[in-house]
């Protein structure tokens, strides 16, 4: 039986990604805010359809004069479902621009999502868009999915463990078997806003002339297109001693408002920003845990028997485990804290224990930016998919309870 | 990953060289007078080290001290910070130089075990005034060496001061400063 595709849409804390399945990049990309009237400002004569009169995403950002700006989702997780509601409508019959009618839909959550709010997710897609099926996915397990596309088939499992890394938090969230290891998640507030805030902090103390209302821009700038993780950073400021004009670079930038051009110049802030991820002291007086040492620690929460698992398949995923060489760094890290405590081990064993080489593995692939997105539109694509959907017919003989649960899937891909 | 430490920690531990109360005398690359013995040609010395290790260091805001040469490059380390603060104030190549040889002859600066040294206890007081003097002469030769190597280090040919360094002067290594 051949269906229409089903819709993604990622509902993110800062941007919500949606689509349709089989694409490998979601159609539009639009922050997650709504900008919605205050009933009592509104003039007559549009008294009665005050309900329809709001803007979602950059169109929300653009009329922000005139109206209320919220964010429907904070933290990853749904935080006023009116919003939310009013916020899908406009992304199905706006920017999708389908009938919901006939897609099925495939939704994301953040790990330890409650199931109330699958619930509620059920409600709204059912009664006010009358979806025909409705999957509701953990983000960690399709970023594992999206992580496919790398890989030969036979390596393709459900077992790994997510960096999920936007802009204010970064997520290390361990999966086995598809099913989210809730006790052994770990967040740290290190992710791509600290790394800007750096970034400004070393362009401060030494350009000037950046124009302070566009330094944070500036630095987000410098950020995306110049970073990259370098190995150790004394022999890296010796390579920009030796080696200048290959690395120094200048760039010249345009004031928004006066149009005068100004010009910047980049060093070593190119690899001290992500090195935030590896040395957190550097800009940060009170979170101090490098993220290797994070991630080994969620693995060795874990229950014994995926750890292998868990090291052997490591998985990045949203903007700000783009750096050029960030798995690498994060690898070789991983593996010499493993290295040393299995080498600790067989010597207080003295030798009657021999430890079998434990396999840790970084996985950076193409599709990582929107990996969560990716793998729905992965997911989604196949057969299975509707077979694992919650129907709406499901919905009416049961409620809204149904969603509370959603079946693994995709092992066979 | 935490801050670096000497390689010469170690070389640092009394069989090796001497050390007076826990800061050890490292052998130096320098032609001013003083206790200090006098390095192998060609290799590198505990000033050198301190140099190319500072812009790293100077980030962090806490160190584990793991042996008597991490002692020395973390006093060392912190006297770059001032000879910064000198340059920046300084109005041409030949001034810093000036202001800096000053600064290094000034030998009124606090040892380990005086009241107001940087890092108090941390460091132990010299055994007896005679060792608190050789220790003092030893700290104005390494006060000396890393003047003169910053000045040529941080000015080049240029008669102003690279700001590729100059950016370091804001910041303070363990939030403290001699």
């Amino acid at each position: 039986m051949s269906h229409p595709l089903p819709v993604i849409i990622d509902n993110g804390t800062g941007y919500t990604k949606m689509g349709f399945a089989g694409n490998h990049e979601p159609q539009y990309i639009i922050p997650s805010v709504i900008a919605t009237r205050d009933s009592s400002k509104v003039n007559k004569a549009r008294k009665g359809v005050e309900d329809l009169d709001f803007f979602i995403g950059d169109e929300a950002i653009a009329n922000q004069n005139s109206y209320s700006l919220s964010y429907p989702v904070r933290k990853g997780q749904v935080d006023n479902w009116d919003h939310m509601e009013r916020f899908w409508e406009q992304a199905i019959f706006k920017y999708l621009r389908c009938e919901p009618e006939d897609h099925h839909f495939l939704l994301t959550e953040p790990p330890l999502n409650a199931p109330e709010n699958r619930e509620y997710t059920a409600e709204i897609m059912f009664e006010s868009f009358n979806v025909p099926g409705l999957y509701i996915a953990v983000q960690a397990v399709l970023a594992l999915a999206a992580s496919w596309a790398s890989k030969d088939d036979d390596q393709r499992s459900l077992t790994g463990c997510v960096i999920d890394s936007g802009d204010g938090v970064t997520h290390v969230i361990p999966v086995a078997e598809g099913y989210v290891i809730g006790s052994s998640i770990k967040h740290i507030p290190i992710a791509g806003r600290s790394i800007t805030q750096f970034v400004q902090q070393l362009l401060r103390e030494r350009e000037t002339g950046i124009p302070p209302n566009e330094s944070m821009e500036i630095a987000k700038r410098i950020k995306e297109k110049y970073s990259y993780v370098c190995p150790d950073i004394v022999k890296e400021f010796l390579k920009y001693d030796q080696d200048p004009a290959r690395f120094f670079t200048t760039e010249t930038f345009t004031e928004a408002i006066t149009k005068k051009t100004y010009s910047v110049d980049i060093g070593y802030e190119r690899f001290l920003g992500p090195e935030v991820f590896f040395s957190p002291e550097i800009a940060s007086s009170d979170y101090l845990v490098p993220l290797p040492e994070v991630v080994d620690s969620v693995i060795q929460n874990s229950p014994i028997d995926t750890r292998r698992g868990l090291y052997r398949n490591i998985v990045l995923s949203g903007g700000s485990t783009m750096f050029k060489d960030f798995s690498r760094r994060l690898q070789r890290d991983i593996r010499r804290t493993v290295d040393t405590r299995v080498r600790l081990s067989e010597e207080m064993s003295q030798g009657r224990v021999k430890v079998q080489p434990i396999d840790v593995n970084v996985i950076s692939h193409r599709m990582q930016r929107y990996a969560v997105w990716f793998g729905g539109s992965m997911l989604a694509s196949s057969e299975e998919f509707f077979t694992v959907c919650h129907s709406k017919a499901a919905y009416e003989e049961y409620g809204p309870s149904i969603a509370r649960h959603n079946a693994v899937f995709g092992n066979t891909v | 990953m935490p801050a670096y430490h000497s390689s010469f920690n170690a070389v640092s531990t009394e069989a090796h060289c001497q050390v007076v109360g826990n800061f050890p005398l490292l052998p130096l690359t320098t032609s001013s007078r003083g206790p200090a013995p006098s390095n192998p040609a060609g290799q590198m010395d505990i000033v050198d080290e301190a140099i190319s290790i500072f812009r790293a260091n100077v980030f962090y805001r806490n160190f584990e001290f793991q042996g008597n040469a991490d002692r020395a490059l973390c006093w060392i380390i912190l006297y770059i910070s001032d000879c910064l603060n000198i340059i920046q104030k300084s109005s041409s190549k030949i001034d810093a130089n000036k202001r800096l040889l000053t600064a290094a002859a000034d030998a009124n600066f606090a040892i380990p075990g005086d009241g107001n040294f940087v890092f108090g206890a941390l460091y132990q007081k010299p055994a007896s005034p005679s060792d608190a003097n050789l220790l003092r002469q030893y700290m104005s030769q390494l006060r000396h060496e890393v003047g003169t190597r910053l000045v040529s280090i941080v000015y080049g040919d240029a008669d102003v001061p690279s700001k590729w360094w100059m950016c370091f002067t804001r910041r303070k290594f363990m939030n403290k400063s001699l």
